[in-house]
């Protein structure tokens, strides 16, 4: 039997949304457009919901979806727009929405969107490797490798030094 | 017993109390004879907790006025509210626009359409004075205004005979319609009241039921026989007549 999602529930957990989506996008409007649709898609597919299992990390696997879906609309819609002459600047956030990220995201904001969102779920919210590996969709393992990497990337940027080699254009 | 030596993933993973609980203890046991890995795992900790009290302060994200999930449900009923509502008016206009059309094709037909009013437009040009009527056949014998009909029409109905009630034909006359040519057969009465007998063809109009209609002092009473449309019109207010329009009130 699924129990229906209470606005008090949702309520609670609707900063943590998000904060996690803003990982994700690094753009408060974006993210704010995926809390929105994940909200909606709770809401209205609430029998989905895994009885047994936490509702922030279930509303966490649906942001994290709708996340991938909108990459692939939005990459789908640059090369068609790279084929008409090319605009991408559209896709690139302003300066100001980058540096309010930053704030938000705290020294997470240094790291690239991967790493930021495996962090802020396993180390922020204390989620487990498995509901992790359940919302990011990648075998546990997976979560492993990316973590230890990921936390040396934080402690090189929190430390100061300097590591250009992952500084990867991402286009 | 596996007492292998703790890989990286397995100090993270300790660090975060990912491990079961044999693990657990093996790494434990590992780490309080390995200063150096134990430093690891503390800083791993450390790290944690910093960032966790970095972000433990959530007004931030405090959710704008229309995340609310009250207000994002309330707008979820209504949009499903608007979809069924435009689904009922799809289905609806799909059938409104079907039956609509229809009548509104005969309505276009019909708009400036009055049932024979040419009838009582003919009557009041050539029967309404006293004056003795312009006619092209002018006869009191309904054998030969018959056969004058019938040149003009293919097998017309009989002319019908008003003698019983005071009335006789005075002559025949062509009229032009819009619908084709007309015919009228004009009787009179000894007080000099006329009748009139019309017929025409039915011309582009499709839908006709017989009927009456009362158009100031005139009364046409009309039908359908055969190829044409038939009319009597008669005055009323003339009690004279009331026998005829009741004689041909069958017919209708």
């Amino acid at each position: 039997m699924a129990t229906p999602v209470t606005d008090e529930e949702l309520s609670e957990i609707l900063p943590r949304l998000r904060r996690f989506a803003l990982s994700l996008t690094r753009d408060q409007n974006n993210a704010d457009d995926l809390v929105q649709s994940c909200m909606e898609r709770a809401l209205t597919r609430a029998p989905s919901r895994r009885d047994d299992g936490d509702l922030r990390s279930w509303l966490f696997s649906i942001i994290y979806r709708q996340f991938l879906d909108s990459q692939r609309r939005s990459k789908r819609y640059g090369r068609i727009l790279a084929f008409l002459g090319g605009a991408d600047e559209m896709f690139s956030s302003s300066a100001e929405d980058i540096a309010l990220a930053r704030a938000g995201l705290g020294e997470l904001g240094k790291l690239p969107a991967e790493q930021q969102s495996l962090l802020m779920l396993v180390s922020v919210e204390g989620l487990s490797y498995k509901e992790t590996a359940d919302i990011l969709e990648v075998p546990i393992g997976t979560v492993m490798s990316r973590l230890s990497r990921a936390r040396k990337a934080l402690r090189e940027r929190t430390d100061g030094r300097i590591s250009v080699p992952s500084l990867r254009v991402m286009k | 017993m596996n007492m292998s030596i703790p890989t990286e993933n397995d100090l993270h993973a300790y660090s975060d109390g990912q491990l079961d609980e044999e693990r657990q203890r093996q790494v434990e046991s590992y780490l309080a004879a390995n200063p150096d890995a134990a430093r690891v795992v503390d800083q791993i900790r450390l790290e944690t907790q910093r960032l966790r009290s970095t972000h433990q302060n959530l007004a931030q994200f405090t959710a704008p006025a229309h995340l609310d999930p009250a207000r994002i449900r309330r707008e979820l009923r209504a949009r499903s509210r608007r979809r069924m509502a435009m689904a009922a008016m799809l289905v609806m206009g799909i059938s409104v626009g079907g039956w609509g059309g229809w009548q509104a094709r005969e309505g276009s037909l019909r708009a400036d359409y009055v049932p024979m009013a040419d009838a009582v437009q003919a009557y009041r040009l050539f029967a309404s004075s006293d004056a003795t009527p312009v006619v092209d056949l002018a006869s009191t014998q309904p054998t030969e205004l018959q056969a004058w009909l019938n040149r003009h029409f293919v097998q017309p109905e009989p002319i019908p005979d008003f003698n019983a009630f005071g009335f006789q034909p005075v002559g025949g006359r062509l009229v032009p319609s819009e619908y084709g040519t007309a015919a009228m057969i004009i009787y009179k009465n000894a007080q000099g009241h006329s009748i009139i007998y019309y017929v025409r063809p039915p011309g582009n109009v499709v839908n006709f039921g017989n009927g009456d209609r009362k158009e100031g002092n005139l009364l046409t009473q009309y039908w359908k026989q055969g190829r044409y449309f038939y009319a009597v019109v008669s005055p009323t207010d003339t009690g004279s007549t009331r026998a005829v329009q009741q004689a041909v009130e069958p017919n209708i």
